[in-house]
Parts: C-alpha cells; sequence; structure tokens
C-alpha cells in the first residue's frame, strides 16, 4: 500500500468483498431486468413502489458493511477497531478515510440507482437533497456507533433517536413547500445537515481520541448505569418454576421484541414521514390503512426467517453446545419459540392498534373508511358486524404468527444448505405474490380475464394442497409420536388447538360471503390453509436432528 | 392413537374435496358469444317472463346473490357480467354493442324472451337501450337508482369535475364507451309500452354532494316517470346507491310485481 488511507480503504473493502458484490450485482441484474420490464413498471403505481424495495435494502446492506467496527476480545458491543488504534496516523485521519469511503460508496450507490435504473424508466427520483441526508444518515451511524461503543441500550436508543430527526427533516421540504419553494428549503435545511454531519464528525474523532489514549474511564459509572436498566427490565426477579419457563424467557429476551420494535420503527420512519408527505387526505388513508393492516404479516416473513435460526444474528444454523445440551426436550424448546413468537406477534399488534387509532383520530381523513364501514354495516346482520372484524384481526394476527414460527422445522435442523435454498425459494415467491397483487390492481382490465379462467381451477388447487398438509402432518405426528419426541396426551392438545382455530377460520370464511357459495367454500378452503400444523410437527424432529449430530 | 389420526385426516381431506366440488359446481359458467368472447352467466329458477339482472358499472354479478335467490323462486332469473365489465375483455363497447351481446347470450343459454330488464345505475341505461332495440322482447323493467341522461347533462354543467370525467378507465375500464352510449340513447327510440318501475335510492349518505343533488335526481326521475304511460316512481328512504345489496327484499318485491303484471296483460 502507498499509504495509510488506501490501507484503510482496502480494508473496508476487503472485509465485505462478497457483499460488496452482492449489492453491485444487485443493482446491475435490477437495471437490466427493469428496462426488460419497464412497460410493466412505468404502467402500474404498485409495482413501480415494489421496484423501490431492492434500491432500499441494498443502501440498507451499504450502511451495514459500511460500520467498520470490530468486536473486543470480551465479545461486548462493536465498537472502532482497537487493532488500528496503533496505525502510525493521526485520529483525524483514522476517522475521517473510513467515513470519507462510506459517504462516497452510499450516495454513489444511490447515484448509480437514481441514474441508471429509474431515470431510463422515465422515473425521475430528486438526486441531490436524499443523498445529502443520506450522507448526513451514514456519519450520525458511524459517529453513535463509534462514540458509543461501550453503551448497548443507548446506543439504540440514540440511533433510533437520530434516524426519526433525520427523517423528519428529511421530510420538511415537502411538507413546507407551501411556505417557500422545496428548492429553498432544501439549500436551507442543507445547510443544517452539513452543521450536524461536522458535528457528528467531530464526535466521532473526540471519542475515538480518547479511546486511543485509553481514555472513556469517567464513563464507566453511566455505562454502568445504563447497562443497569435493561437488567432491571428483563432480569427475573424470582427463579424459574420450571424449564420451560426459564426457555421462554431466555427465547423472549433474545428474540421477543424484534418484530414489536421493527414495527414501531416502520411506523416512524417510513409510514409517518410518507403518509406526512402523501398528505391526510381521504384516499391516502385508506391507502396508509390498508398497508397498516398487513405491516406486521410482511414484516413477519423475513423476521420468521430469522427467529427460526438457533440465533437470530448468525448465518450459521449448526446449535452451539450450550443450547444442545440443555436438559430440556426438544419439543420444549419448539413450544418456548412458539410462546415466544405468539408475544411477539400480539406486542406488535397492540403497537399497532394504540398507534392507528390514534392517527386516524387526530390527524386522518376517514371519509372513505367511514363509507366502507356504511356499506358493511348495511350488507351485514348486527351479529356479523362485530364478530367478522374480530375474527377478521384473529386472522391477521395468526397468520403473523404463522410466519413467525413457519420456518422452525428447517431452520433449527442444522441444515445450512437446505434453510437458505427454502428461504431464497420463499421469499421469491412472496415478493412476485406482492408483485402480482400490485399488477392486478393497477390492471382491472386485464386481471379480470385471469381471475375469471383460473378461478374454476382454484378450489382443486386448495383441497389438493390441504390434502398434502393433512398427510405430511399425519405422517410427522405419528413419526414424531413413534420416536418419543413428543407424548400422545402434548399431540392431542396439538391437534385439539388445531382444529379449534381451524373451525373459527372456515366459520369466518362463512360469515363474509355467506351468500354467494362459490366464494364461501373458496374462502373456506384458502383459511384452512393458514393454522401451521405439518410444519410444526416436523420441528422437534429437526431440532433432535440438529443436537445429537 | 395413529389409527385416530388417519381417520381424522381422512375425513379433513374428505371435507376438502366436497368443498372444491360444492364451489367449482357453483361458480358461473362462461356463454360464448362469437369466438373468443364470453360472457359470466349464472342461471336459476323457471318460469316466464325471465328476468335479467343488469348491474352497474365495475359491479359483478355477485352482487345479485341475494335478489336472484329471491326472484328464482317465481321466475327464470339471469345475472351476467357485462362485456366491458372488470370480468370481461373488452372495454371500449357501447350500450348498443352490449344490447347485442346479451341478446346472444341469452339466446346461446336458452332463455327464451319475454324478459323482465332489471338495471342498476349505468346498467339502467343499458337496459333502456336493449329494449329500444328488442322491444318485442321485452316484458317490464326495473330501474334501480338509473342515471337520466338529463341528469347528466346536468352535471356536466354544475358539478363538472364530479361528472362523467370522474368516471377514470383505470378503475371502470368499460367507463370508455360511456359517451358514445349516451348519444346512442338520445339517439333511441322510444320505450316499449310495458310497466317500468323507476327506484330513486333516497337513503342518508356521508357524501356531501350525494346529499346536494338527491333533490335533482329525485325531481329527473318523476319526471321521466310522468312520461312512461305504464311507469311507476318508487323512493326508498332506507338505502343508498347499491339498493340490490342494501334492500334486496325491495327489488324482489318490484321485480314480482311486473312479473304479475306482465302476465295479466
Amino acid at each position: 500500500m502507498r499509504s495509510s488511507i488506501q490501507a484503510l480503504v482496502w480494508e473496508m473493502w476487503a472485509s465485505h468483498r462478497r457483499g460488496w458484490l452482492l449489492v453491485l450485482g444487485v443493482l446491475w441484474l435490477c437495471a437490466t431486468l427493469y428496462r426488460l420490464f419497464a412497460a410493466l413498471i412505468q404502467h402500474s403505481d404498485a409495482i413501480q413502489t415494489l421496484s423501490f424495495a431492492p434500491m432500499i435494502i441494498s443502501l440498507i446492506l451499504v450502511m451495514a458493511f459500511c460500520d467498520f467496527t470490530d468486536r473486543d476480545t470480551r465479545g461486548d458491543m462493536a465498537g472502532f477497531p482497537r487493532r488500528l488504534f496503533v496505525f502510525p496516523v493521526r485520529t483525524i485521519v483514522l476517522v475521517m478515510s473510513p467515513m470519507a469511503y462510506a459517504l462516497a460508496v452510499l450516495t454513489g450507490i444511490y447515484c448509480a440507482w437514481a441514474i441508471l435504473v429509474y431515470r431510463p424508466l422515465g422515473i425521475d427520483i430528486a438526486i441531490g437533497w436524499p443523498a445529502a441526508v443520506l450522507a448526513t444518515g451514514m456519519v450520525f451511524y458511524q459517529a453513535i456507533i463509534w462514540s458509543l461503543s461501550g453503551f448497548k441500550l443507548v446506543r439504540i436508543l440514540v440511533m433510533s433517536l437520530a434516524a426519526c430527526v433525520l427523517v423528519s427533516v428529511g421530510c420538511l421540504p415537502w411538507v413546507l413547500a407551501a411556505s417557500r419553494s422545496r428548492q429553498s428549503w432544501e439549500i436551507l435545511l442543507g445547510v443544517l445537515l452539513a452543521v450536524m454531519s461536522l458535528a457528528g464528525c467531530a464526535a466521532a474523532v473526540i471519542a475515538v481520541e480518547m479511546q486511543r489514549r485509553g481514555g472513556g474511564r469517567g464513563w464507566s459509572r453511566p455505562r454502568t448505569v445504563f447497562d443497569s436498566i435493561p437488567h432491571a427490565i428483563f432480569q427475573p426477579r424470582r427463579a424459574f418454576k420450571s424449564a420451560q419457563q426459564a426457555l421462554f424467557w431466555l427465547e423472549w429476551r433474545r428474540n421477543g421484541l424484534i418484530l414489536p420494535f421493527t414495527v414501531v420503527l416502520t411506523l416512524a420512519l417510513i409510514v409517518g414521514p410518507v403518509s406526512r408527505i402523501n398528505g391526510h387526505g381521504h384516499e391516502e388513508t385508506l391507502w396508509t390503512v390498508q398497508w397498516l393492516a398487513i405491516l406486521p404479516i410482511l414484516l413477519a416473513v423475513p423476521i420468521g426467517k430469522g427467529i427460526a435460526k438457533p440465533d437470530f444474528w448468525s448465518l450459521d444454523l449448526a446449535m452451539s453446545s450450550f443450547m444442545a445440551t440443555r436438559p430440556v426436550s426438544d419439543g420444549q424448546i419448539i413450544i418456548a419459540k412458539m410462546k415466544a413468537a405468539a408475544c411477539s406477534t400480539l406486542l406488535a399488534w397492540i403497537v399497532l392498534l394504540a398507534v392507528t387509532p390514534l392517527w386516524l383520530c387526530l390527524a386522518a381523513d376517514t371519509r372513505d373508511l367511514r363509507s366502507i364501514a356504511d356499506n358493511f354495516r348495511l350488507i351485514y346482520s348486527p351479529i356479523s358486524q362485530w364478530t367478522i372484524p374480530i375474527l377478521m384481526l384473529f386472522i391477521a394476527i395468526l397468520l403473523t404468527w404463522a410466519f413467525m414460527v413457519n420456518s422452525i422445522w428447517i431452520g433449527l435442523s442444522g441444515r445450512t444448505g437446505l434453510f437458505y435454498s427454502l428461504t431464497s425459494v420463499g421469499m421469491t415467491v412472496f415478493i412476485g405474490g406482492l408483485i402480482l397483487i400490485g399488477w392486478c390492481v393497477d390492471h382491472p382490465n386485464q386481471r379480470g380475464n385471469i381471475i375469471v379462467t383460473l378461478v374454476p381451477y382454484v378450489p382443486w388447487i386448495l383441497a389438493t394442497l390441504f390434502t398434502g398438509k393433512i398427510v405430511a402432518a399425519a405422517s410427522v405426528l405419528v413419526t414424531v409420536h413413534r420416536a418419543r419426541v413428543m407424548s400422545g396426551r402434548t399431540i392431542n392438545t396439538c391437534l385439539c388447538v388445531w382444529i379449534a382455530v381451524t373451525s373459527c377460520l372456515a366459520a369466518t370464511a362463512w360469515l363474509i360471503s355467506p351468500q354467494v357459495i362459490w366464494l364461501r367454500d373458496l374462502l373456506v378452503l384458502a383459511l384452512i390453509l393458514v393454522a401451521p400444523l405439518a410444519r410444526l410437527g416436523a420441528s422437534p424432529l429437526a431440532i433432535a436432528q440438529n443436537r445429537h449430530r | 392413537m395413529n389409527k385416530l389420526l388417519i381417520l381424522i385426516a381422512a375425513l379433513l381431506c374428505y371435507v376438502a374435496f366436497a368443498l372444491a366440488h360444492e364451489s367449482a359446481a357453483d361458480i358461473p359458467p362462461r356463454v360464448e358469444v362469437s369466438p373468443g368472447h364470453r360472457l359470466r352467466m349464472r342461471i336459476e329458477g323457471s318460469g316466464s317472463p325471465a328476468v335479467v339482472l343488469e348491474i352497474g358499472l365495475g359491479g359483478t354479478l355477485e352482487e345479485w346473490a341475494m335478489v336472484q335467490s329471491g326472484v328464482a323462486k317465481f321466475a327464470r332469473v339471469a345475472a351476467y357480467d357485462r362485456n366491458g365489465s372488470n370480468y370481461t375483455s373488452q372495454s371500449s363497447l357501447t350500450a348498443r354493442q352490449v344490447a347485442r351481446d346479451l341478446h346472444e347470450a341469452l339466446a346461446k343459454a336458452h332463455i327464451a324472451p319475454p324478459y323482465v330488464l332489471v338495471g342498476q345505475s349505468f346498467g339502467g341505461i343499458y337496459n333502456r337501450v336493449f329494449a329500444e332495440m328488442y322491444p318485442g322482447d321485452i316484458a317490464g323493467m326495473v330501474l334501480l337508482d338509473a342515471p337520466q341522461e338529463k341528469f347528466i347533462d346536468w352535471m356536466e354543467i354544475h358539478h363538472p369535475k364530479e361528472g362523467l370525467a370522474s368516471f377514470r378507465t383505470e378503475h371502470w375500464p368499460e367507463a370508455a364507451g360511456m359517451r358514445a352510449t349516451l348519444d346512442e340513447l338520445k339517439a333511441g327510440g322510444p320505450l316499449p309500452d310495458v310497466p317500468i318501475i323507476v327506484v330513486t335510492a333516497a337513503g342518508p349518505s356521508r357524501d356531501p354532494l350525494r346529499t346536494e343533488i338527491l333533490p335533482v335526481w329525485t325531481a329527473m326521475h318523476e319526471d321521466w316517470v310522468k312520461i312512461l304511460p305504464l311507469g311507476r316512481h318508487v323512493i326508498t328512504y332506507r338505502s343508498g346507491h347499491g339498493i340490490q345489496v342494501e334492500q334486496p327484499d325491495l327489488v324482489i318485491e318490484l321485480i314480482n310485481e311486473v312479473v304479475q303484471q306482465s302476465h295479466r296483460r
């Protein structure tokens, strides 16, 4: 290496070489695919919205790759790489080189998406202002992650707060466009962002300089206080009554808050600002409510893949010896995971159900929603008017939970290749399904023909799928019983719960469409597929295999 | 344990296939009106005159489910998805083509005239063009909150944004043919001398525009009925625009009234 800066940049590139190639590969692939399907994207608002998902994911990946951190020897929270403290350069160079690299890469990737992918399609997304906001976000991210390396909870809170502030500032030019032109607001706020970025840089340099000098001793007291907060909240006050209870507590502490926290973040950072920019008109309100209704379900899909693994944050599926040798049965481990997922799902929905009515009452124009409610009241009997919404909420919660747990059977099996292959296929089908729904929403003319042509086959397809599910479940449960992984009583309880839940689902379908028989039966067949059975039955077998290999 | 599991599994699979069979059997078949051009049509009941149900813009024949099952008790009744509505292919057809398609589909489905036409909203305009084209095939009409050409003209003057321009083709594909349909309606001849019931939905609405225009809407229905020799005007205060869903009993009663009148004639 010719210079220290070059060496630092090389290290950042080399440590995530595959990741960078992936980001560039996705960019190239999308540029090619979007041009091939340009007409489809241009004429469908829903598909156009979905087409931004790869860009957002790749920008998140870039931020993750640019964190430039190392864990210390005790395995505490990651901070600025301590091995570089002896690097023969001034701290300002040590800090500013990775920052400059990250800024260049992040803004470069964003501009590449805007210019190479979207502009040829005629989608003219803004470049200057979003790039400035992203750059400030990157500076904040690195500054916080390096400065507060010892503070676990505080770091997460500060990062969330900074993200909220930044997103709010990012939305201001659109929100305030009525009083002055958007461009002039961007210039004014750009100065603010520049000042904030400089402050972030200065904080990072000072913090790393202190760490480099072996400083930060004065922080030990507040660090202890802050670190004791999560312990005070989550630490069990009494000894556990049973191993099952201890397992549930452990599972809840590890994964329980991920879904509710992600829901809160999505509401604060995406739904809120987008809704503010779009306005709170009656059409926008309806659109936002539709997205809110499926938000936990959508988030449960990727989070469920992580929860299915022995460790959420690790790519390795092998179970640690500590986990594998615990004196608990395989069934108990699965039940603890399922219970924690259920609590997590409930908490996420409680958050959503608390925020949504508040927003509807305070800011939204509910004209369309009230009109739908009026029609609903006209169509359904008084009993159905109460029963259907409650059952629909139950179905949404059940679907969220099902997505949270339906990969456990493969995630705990320890078969890395199979898990990632099935996950990729599942995610592709899921995203494909979203694109298809988007296309159908935007093409009422063509969707009619497709629906009418396919509908006669759908009942038979659903019945076949249900039969496959039942046959698989029966064979799995027989194997589980024979292998004595679960007792007959537990299996009976699980079956009774499944039959009760499935009956509720069938009743919902019956209530939704009491007059149109074909639609009613179709809904019954679709809804009885929702409650998981075979995959949950296979989970204890999978975990047994992973523990004893 | 194992035997019980297998028994439950077999029972559930049987139920699933029984449901699939019932569902598949109930899906409305498609009637071919010309090569590659088919309409969904559900036919129930028996007797003459046959009742033909025509839904408004963007609707489907499923909206008639409650009315159709009631009417099937005393007459043969056909509900169909018009060519150009959500579930068919072509979208810029006008009322004359719609009428020709329906006439062809009814013949292919062996539903002989005379017909009692029941049209909701814009479906009422299609019914009027059909009646003007095939006057000998008509035994009576029931028009459920159907717009009037005079009212549409009035809207174009007083509320142009909420008039024809508000029917965007991305939401209502067949709206592409609306203006031409209105021209055909205005150029057409008189309606046959048959019983015609015009229903005005005057139920409460949250839409301020609907509340504002309701007196004009009602008055124009009233004026139009006066020029019909066997016309009758019914105002319902318990229903909004979707009378067939909100007050199916009233619709069944009115259809029965027209069917009985046609028997007496």
